[in-house]
């Protein structure tokens, strides 16, 4: 007689994964109400979304640290539950933006939240594990979604950016699972702590360095093409020109943000088994990044493709923290985003409340900078605000972003590394220029004439966020100490 | 020598594997073969395409409706996670209530899905809402 199998619930341990559960829930919750009944306002989905992610911030905040559960698959460590805290404000940030007076071909659909709900809860999966399948299938539930919401634009441009982005996505994720295939091959199993621990007592055997460092090649590829890393970087600007302003600025902060964290677990298996080749490919990458990013920046006639080669070159800022391996340099990565993602929201939630249905500025761009010109004289709360979010980027003192640098820079000194500091400083002193020039466009030059004012798809939600967005880069630095502390406390406790 | 070939435990597998090899296209060309010899080609062009149905896979000169796409989508989604079924029926027993709970949720996962698909129109010619 075979006996029957016992799971004790409590062993299974599903507070780990009440969050996700929240998510799912709160999107299949959403389909239901359509179901149901049709042709109820959006204001009733967008309230619900925003309801489901605070439920879900609250389950996040009551998890306990270091813990696993559902058979071992997740694990909630100090990063996991930092990362997530990122992701569900900057989520709460975003879907509010779907309130405009505009219609908008997107938001007609209850399908889009639901599918944001979805792609929210894949992202929590993505970071929330250190099983390389549980990353995989979060990452692939994210990606379809966003893939699908970019689409759901409905324009020219965005069809064009979803396919591109689907195209570019689909070889990354199979770069990544080719990466994954290599080290379940050389250890036998899909979890990066055992896979440690294996490799580890096999690291003397001949002929093992090989498949190690081919590993390790696929998966930085595959990492390289979601946080958009130099020589994967080509489908960036594109897909942010074509989606829709609020969903660029949220390209630019979440989906990188979880891949960010499965590159600080890969990275530092990687430096555990004590492979530092692969240390210095992540330094190589990361210095290519910001400086040709940065370069690239300089020529743009777009403000949109600027803010994309920005947030590229950012990027690469970040990817250095990665390689440095300190607990500062870990917490510096999520400080930096947790700053990052009110001033490029904000930025880019001025390019949506700026935009115009037809091009009237240029034959090709929907935002060149002679748009914003004299911007101070029609608008000047809103060159005022948008000036923030640009010196903000540049790294100006007293606005955000100069204490994630600042930060980031001194981790980096700490570790040994001058040379990558330095290089660092003068690439925030190169970005200067692109940021400073649509400050000129928008306070010195005059105003072209017979141009209307701009400010077409403002309405209070809008205001609202971008208010968020502008006090919180304003008044950053009294918010230092306590995100620090606790951003600290988080990385050392989860052992990086 | 042969000995020990056939002792190793995949030796059938390998033996399945180059009967597959050799079978399948053996079947395609015999089908072929026959269907165009038996078919009155002057009334039934269908016989000289590759699978007797379907769309071409070139050369198409008009555009193929999105239904037929969408009603294979649906119906591999729903043949595919019926699989998910069997080593669960298999096993029944052995997996107990444990099973029957996580099976059951599953089933009412797939179920949400299917009305969705339903009430949407998607299993209908020509409707989607």
């Amino acid at each position: 007689m075979l006996q029957a199998v016992n799971v004790s619930m409590a062993s299974l341990n599903l507070t780990t994964l009440s969050p996700m559960l929240v998510a799912v829930g709160g999107a299949l919750l959403i389909l239901i109400i359509d179901l149901l009944k049709k042709d109820m306002t959006k204001s009733l989905y967008v309230m619900l979304s925003v309801l489901i992610l605070f439920v879900d911030f609250g389950a996040v905040l009551s998890l306990s640290i270091n813990e696993r559960g559902l058979f071992d698959l997740m694990l909630i460590d100090g990063i996991s539950i930092v990362s997530q805290l990122i992701i569900l404000l900057a989520s709460m940030l975003f879907i509010p933006l779907a309130l405009t007076q505009k219609r908008f071909h997107e938001y007609a659909y209850p399908e889009y939240f639901a599918l944001f709900l979805f792609m929210v809860a894949g992202f929590q999966f993505m970071v929330a594990t250190d099983n390389l399948i549980l990353i995989f299938i979060g990452l692939e539930t994210a990606s379809l979604a966003l893939y699908t919401m970019i689409a759901m634009h409905n324009t020219r441009g965005s069809h064009e950016a979803a396919i591109k982005y689907f195209t570019m996505g689909a070889m990354a994720a199979g770069f990544y699972v080719m990466g994954s295939a290599v080290i379940y091959g050389i250890s036998g199993t899909v979890e990066l702590s055992e896979v440690s621990k294996i490799l580890l007592e096999r690291m003397s055997e001949a002929g093992i360095a090989l498949p190690i460092i081919g590993a390790s090649i696929l998966l930085l590829v595959a990492i390289g093409f979601k946080v958009s890393l130099m020589p994967f970087h080509m489908w960036t600007p594109d897909v942010y020109e074509g989606s829709s302003a609020p969903m660029a600025g949220y390209m630019s902060i979440v989906p990188k943000l979880a891949m960010m964290v499965v590159a600080i677990r890969v990275l530092s298996f990687y430096i555990d088994i004590g492979m530092e080749p692969v240390r210095y490919m992540v330094i190589a990458l990361a210095v290519v990044t910001m400086t040709f990013a940065n370069i690239m920046a300089l020529v743009q006639f777009d403000v949109k493709r600027m803010l994309a080669y920005s947030s590229i070159s950012h990027a690469g800022f970040v990817m250095a923290a990665l390689a440095l391996d300190t607990t500062k340099a870990y917490s510096g990565i999520f400080l930096y985003y947790g700053l990052f993602l009110f001033t490029n929201l904000g930025a880019f939630t001025m390019l949506w409340i700026t935009r115009h249905k037809q091009k009237k500025y240029h034959s090709r761009f929907h935002h060149p900078y002679e748009k914003f010109a004299g911007l101070i004289h029609s608008a000047p709360m809103g060159a005022v605000i948008m000036a923030i979010f640009m010196l903000s980027l540049t790294g100006v003192p007293p606005f955000s972003l100069f204490w994630g640098k600042m930060y980031i820079i001194s981790a980096t000194v700490d570790a040994g590394y001058i040379w990558l500091a330095v290089i660092m400083a003068l690439n925030s002193a190169i970005a200067a220029y692109y940021y400073l020039k649509l400050v000129v466009y928008m306070f010195l030059k005059p105003k072209p004439e017979g141009v209307e004012a701009i400010g077409v798809n403002s309405s209070r939600p809008l205001i609202v966020i971008v208010g968020i967005a502008a006090a919180v880069t304003t008044f950053s630095v009294f918010l230092m100490e306590p995100m620090l502390s606790y951003i600290n406390y988080m990385v050392s406790v989860s052992g990086y | 020598m042969t000995h020990v070939v056939t002792e190793h435990p995949y030796f059938g597998v390998f033996v399945l594997f180059v009967l597959t090899m050799v079978a399948f296209p053996a079947t395609l060309v015999l089908a072929r073969y026959v269907s165009r010899k038996l078919a009155k080609l002057e009334t039934e062009k269908l016989k000289m395409s590759i699978y007797e149905c379907g769309p071409e896979p070139d050369k198409q000169p008009n555009r193929i409706s999105v239904q037929f796409y969408l009603i294979a989508l649906l119906f591999i989604l729903f043949d595919v996670e019926i699989i998910f079924m069997f080593p669960w029926a298999i096993d029944f027993k052995l997996l107990g209530w444990f099973g029957f709970v996580e099976m059951i949720l599953f089933i009412a996962l797939l179920a949400i899905g299917f009305v969705y698909a339903w009430k949407k129109g998607a299993l209908e010619w020509h409707s989607i809402r």
